[in-house]
């Protein structure tokens, strides 16, 4: 296959985000390494991988991928783990395991994703991170730029968040305009779900009087900042100079090194902390104070709302830097001016942020320190030259702390916005200046201000001497409101943020109004002109919003004047009403809504967004596992007879596509087989009742409820009671040579007590009824979690909370999966001791054909587990892994308490697979281990390289027999495209997790 | 324009497939054949069971889907292997499709693997400047 430019750039960068993964690991043994936390947003607890590093290398990147992926999920213990034969799968990555407390919230999934933005058109604003916004189609162009500035706290590095498009669709075909009443338009595809007070509806659904959520506030136009330089350390030492910091005790030093190790030492334009830096130092200006205490520690207050200075915690967390607790006190201050002396307490929260070398870095960046009053300073020349949407952030922390909440003189308008300003007298001048600084930046953002004036009365005797007030005030029109408070608005202060953007939503639906009259207006006088009678004009013209009083001035007044907003108009106080939730979030109905003919691209976006839950998918669904199967009989006596036994159980144990079982089931039947599993086999006959104590759950999950399974389900499952499947499904006659007996003790322990013992190793799971189910509730889930509240980054992590009715099903429903898995083993089994019985012609039971243990790989199981000192039932997924208990687990009965219990991993069929033990040291995995080789290429890849027929050819003449229902299909199972086996089984004995006791090499095969 | 090709560097262990149309019926047409490649090869099922499927879904890639799905369902539930199938959808989107295949017979099929169902890896639906393509992963 010729590998075109695009998919070389896809590896290359698939390679590049796979050594920038490896970067941030830390190896924390020999194998075992550790994934951090900070490497991906929304992360609960860190991964960890068990690994030699050649392994690691082998690793492709998707599997850091989906096992960080999977470290986001609600109610996850310990850590994300994955196995050492891991490789990417769907949603959780095959070798993968995650434990799951249900009382945190812990989800179940049959198989995470960004936040689907839906089909959008190219020019829909996005808003993107620190108040700026992009079109779509200039986000889709720069996907592989856009980097949203987002910090990694412990690398200090930026991080990306990733926009990933998922589709991009030509479309020639009717698209939806949607207009609401406050005027905001969106032009969307039809299954575009918008959200409205009855939940999301798509966008074909959506009625006139529907009522969608909107929010205001928009932000700045994002442009690219320049790389130039802001702060350097010349500047810092120049700065430390100005200071007076000697290098007394070694100080300088300090700050310049801690300054350095943050990545705070060069500033520039594009710098990715200069957005928090802006906000901060807005914030400072207002209602922060920076003081070098003594001459000597630097330390900066906050003083704000609780909930407020939580908002600077974080983004001083986004920079890296450790942030001290909130403080509460209260506080009685006096204050004499010319109307006398007020005396008031209030609760006061504040920050202290004790750090001299972040006061030396603001202090170089133009912030004054001490008492901002009597203080000299400008607003930092740097920030006037700023591209606009920084100029904002700085912009709207200052007025988070410094400017007026919005307030009304009447029923529907506002007071300017007041900003006031004490100086101290002496320096009143360079306050003027410094207003004019802020006049300019709101200039340049459009917006109205007024000329800085002096405020008699706001005088005041201070600490230090008179103090004069200045005020400056934002033009209170409403145009100009609507503008300031959609793109600038205010930060670090939630109450205002929210006020603000219902003002502006409340002031479009006045504009809204007023147009309505203007046009009724001019109208009437139309009307008039062509000889309308008055009577009739208002007849035809008169609403709620233009009265019989208003048409008539509009016919006679000379002047055509543009209206006031109808008296009727509900007040803004009642308008607050409307508002949804604390964020400024409003309902709006919609006005209009029209079919426009589009010919054009559509967008479908999906964010890399925080808070990403999900939980695996196809986690469960295979309820595949492997079963040993041992003999007494030995290489010499079976080599004789080797074709006709795997010939015969060729025919006896039906693998491949669409193969029916020979076991004839009703339906009824199958309800108890599903429910009972190997229960029912012995029950039936086919299995003798000692094989459940050899079987993990005794060969029943009691919870399985077949009202839980779809009718489609047992459709697919009904026929195939016995059979093996096809891909890597196998049925394998093996032999345990005496040099590849690890641990001889144990071996004898499972009866493998003769040199050159055959035994048989069945690999297969619950076949088309374990997929039915996945998909079914896949499906399902998919629906609820919006009511759930998780959001996940690919739809095959779909889950639910198993502490939810939708989870509890699916787990009953996932019971029944394995359960069939586990009597589908069993019949097989049965089957293989009726061929050995009419090959060998022995009993069954003379050749000791026990069944060594029996064990899934691709479950979700309820166990009892240690955490934190106290016992917790924990839902454990596995997907790839084995369970690999101890001896001195709970669940470990009679041999199994000496051994602990039997692990089968499977290689390849060329090279061999293993027989281990667990260990009690495993409980560090929760009891889990790899499952297998994992696959070093694609299927195609492999049947380009080898063909099917002469692969069987070669393999006979090397001793190994095999019979296939596909010879296509036997080429994908080539040895070259498995990993080694040896490699993977020694890491986990290395860890101490498993032990190994016997390598056994296939001498005979049935595969599908 | 080919109806179907592998794609690599997506799964290792299943297959995925990039199939293409001159509209939505010949895509789904080539959708199904390229699903029927990973498990038998067509030329070799006769055709002489016929089946009607009729499906209904306002999303095109859930109908695709679920109509992918329908045919694994019918190798399971039926043991029945796909020679062709023909597709006409109408309106947004009724799908009425005609299935001609027959019982599994191994001395006449050529089968290759048993396919357990589609999935949503890097599943999509979309229509690139003239036609169609669908890419999906299933999972064998």
């Amino acid at each position: 296959m010729i590998i075109g430019r695009q998919r070389l750039l896809l590896m290359y960068k698939m390679e590049e985000k796979k050594q920038e993964f490896l970067k941030k690991i830390k190896q924390k043994s020999e194998v075992t390494w550790e994934v951090p936390i900070s490497f991906k947003n929304g992360m609960r607890v860190p991964g960890l991988l068990y690994a030699t590093k050649k392994l690691l290398d082998q690793m492709e990147d998707r599997v850091f991928d989906q096992l960080t992926n999977v470290a986001t999920l609600p109610g996850i213990e310990k850590y994300s783990f994955c196995m050492p034969d891991a490789h990417s799968g769907y949603g959780f990555p095959i070798g993968g395991v995650a434990a799951f407390d249900p009382e945190k919230g812990g989800v179940i999934s049959p198989g995470g994703v960004g936040f689907d933005i839906g089909c959008i058109h190219p020019e829909t604003k996005i808003c993107l991170e620190n108040g700026t916004w992009m079109s779509a189609e200039e986000l889709r162009k720069r996907i592989e730029e856009v980097k949203l500035p987002l910090f990694d706290h412990k690398t200090k590095n930026k991080k990306e968040v990733e926009l990933l498009i998922h589709l991009e669709t030509k479309k020639n075909e009717e698209i939806y305009e949607i207009t609401t009443k406050t005027g905001r338009t969106i032009k969307v595809t039809k299954e575009h779900p918008i959200l409205t007070k009855e939940g999301y509806i798509e966008a074909e659904y959506l009625k006139k009087t529907d009522n969608v959520l909107v929010n205001s506030f928009k932000g700045v136009k994002y442009e690219d900042p320049s790389s130039e330089v802001i702060l350097n350390k010349k500047i810092i030492e120049e700065t430390l100079d100005k200071l007076d910091k000697t290098n007394k005790g070694n100080a300088r030093n300090q700050i310049i090194k801690f300054l350095e190790k943050n990545n705070l030492i060069e500033i520039k334009y594009d710098s990715p902390q200069l957005p928090i830096l802006l906000k901060l130092m807005g914030f400072i200006l207002g209602d922060g104070v920076m003081t070098f205490v003594n001459n000597k520690t630097g330390q900066i207050q906050f003083y704000a709302k609780e909930e407020d200075l939580k908002e600077i915690q974080k983004d001083f967390k986004k920079i890296g830097l450790n942030v001290q607790t909130i403080y509460k006190r209260t506080r009685k201050h006096e204050i004499t001016t010319k109307y006398g002396t007020s005396k008031f307490t209030f609760q006061e929260c504040s920050i202290n942020k004790k750090s001299t070398a972040l006061a030396v870095l603001f202090s170089a960046l133009g912030l004054p320190h001490g008492r901002k009053t009597s203080k000299k300073y400008r607003v930092p020349k740097w920030i006037l030259k700023a591209p606009k949407w920084q100029k904002r952030l700085f912009l709207a922390t200052f007025f988070g702390a410094e400017l007026s909440t919005p307030k009304t003189y009447d029923k529907t308008n506002f007071y300017d916005l007041q900003l006031n300003m004490n100086k101290s007298e002496k320096l009143k001048e360079n306050a003027i200046d410094f207003l004019n600084d802020i006049r300019l930046l709101l200039y340049d953002l459009g917006i109205k201000s007024r000329e800085p004036v002096y405020v008699e009365g706001n005088n005041y005797e201070g600490k230090t001497g008179n103090t004069v007030g200045l005020r400056l005030l934002i033009n209170g029109t409403p145009k100009n409101l609507i503008k300031f408070f959609e793109e600038i608005s205010y930060e670090y202060n939630k109450g205002k943020t929210k006020l603000a953007s219902l003002v502006a939503n409340y002031l479009r639906l006045k504009q809204e109004n007023i147009k309505k009259r203007w046009t009724v207006r001019q109208l009437a006088k139309e009307m008039h002109d062509s000889g309308m009678s008055p009577s009739e004009i208002v007849e035809k013209l008169k609403t709620n919003n233009t009265g019989e009083h208003f048409i008539k001035h509009s016919i006679y007044d000379r002047q055509l004047l543009l209206p006031r907003v109808s008296p009727v108009f509900q007040s803004f106080e009642e308008y607050r009403k409307n508002a949804y939730g604390n964020d400024g979030f409003v309902w709006d109905e919609i006005k209009e809504i029209k079919k426009v003919h589009y010919e054009g691209l559509v967008y479908d976006l999906t964010v890399n967004d925080k808070n990403q839950n999900f939980i695996a998918n196809n986690l469960v669904i295979h309820n595949c596992g492997m079963r040993l199967i041992r003999t007494n009989l030995t290489f010499e006596e079976v080599q004789p007879k080797l074709k006709e036994l795997v010939d015969l159980l060729f025919k006896m144990v039906p693998a491949g596509v669409g193969r029916k079982g020979f076991v004839k089931l009703t339906k009824e039947d199958f309800t108890q087989v599903i429910t009972k599993g190997v229960e029912w086999c012995v029950e039936n006959g086919y299995g003798w009742k000692n094989d459940l104590e050899h079987i993990e759950e005794n060969g029943c999950i009691k919870k399985g409820d077949p009202s839980k399974v779809s009718d489609k389900a047992i459709s697919r499952g009904i026929n195939q009671l016995g059979t093996l499947g096809s891909g890597n499904h196998y049925l394998e006659i093996q032999v345990a040579k005496k040099e590849n007996i690890k641990d001889e003790k144990l071996a004898q322990k499972f009866g493998i007590n003769k040199d050159e013992q055959i035994l048989i190793m069945v690999h297969c799971g619950s076949r088309g009824f374990g997929h039915q189910i996945g998909t079914d509730y896949l499906k399902k889930f998919l629906e609820i979690m919006p009511k759930y509240n998780i959001e996940i980054l690919d739809r095959e992590l779909a889950c639910a909370p198993l502490n939810s009715p939708e989870g509890q099903d699916y787990y009953k429903a996932m019971a029944c999966g394995a359960n069939l898995a586990m009597a589908n083993r069993q019949v097989i089994t049965h089957q293989i001791r009726e061929a050995f019985r009419q090959v060998f012609k022995k009993d069954p039971k003379e050749m000791d054909m026990e069944i060594i243990y029996d064990i899934s790989h691709n479950i979700a199981k309820l166990e009892k587990w240690n955490v934190d000192n106290t016992e917790k039932e924990l839902i454990v997924h596995r997907k790839g892994s084995t369970r690999c208990f101890g001896p001195s687990r709970k669940e470990m009965t009679g041999l199994y308490s000496e051994t602990g219990q039997p692990v089968i991993v499977g290689g390849s069929m060329e090279t061999g697979s293993y027989l281990l033990v667990g260990t009690d040291k495993s409980e560090e995995t929760f009891g889990s281990t790899m499952h297998g080789s994992g696959r070093t290429m694609s299927r195609t890849q492999a049947r380009k390289q080898v063909h099917g027929e002469q692969l069987i050819k070669d393999m006979e003449k090397r001793g190994i027999y095999v019979r296939t229902v596909s010879f296509k299909g036997v080429s994908e199972e080539a040895g070259l495209a498995y990993k080694d086996i040896n490699e993977v089984v020694d890491t986990m004995e290395k860890a101490g997790i498993s032990k190994k006791v016997v390598l056994l090499r296939p001498i005979g095969n049935v595969k599908g | 324009m080919k109806p179907f090709e592998y794609l690599e560097g997506i799964t290792d262990a299943d297959y995925a497939f990039k199939a293409y149309g001159k509209n939505l019926n010949e895509l789904f047409v080539n959708s199904a054949m390229a699903l029927n490649s990973a498990m038998v090869k067509s030329e070799s099922v006769g055709e002489t069971v016929v089946k009607e499927i009729v499906l209904e879904n306002d999303v095109v890639e859930k109908l695709l889907f679920e109509f992918l799905e329908e045919i694994i369902f019918l190798k399971d539930a039926e043991s029945l292997m796909m020679n062709s199938v023909k597709v006409e959808i109408s309106g947004t989107y009724k799908l009425k499709a005609v299935f001609y295949g027959e019982e599994l017979n191994l001395d006449k099929h050529e089968v290759v693997t048993d396919v357990k169902s589609v999935t949503y890896h890097h599943y999509k639906v979309e229509k690139v400047n003239d036609h169609w393509e669908a890419t999906f992963v299933v999972d064998v």
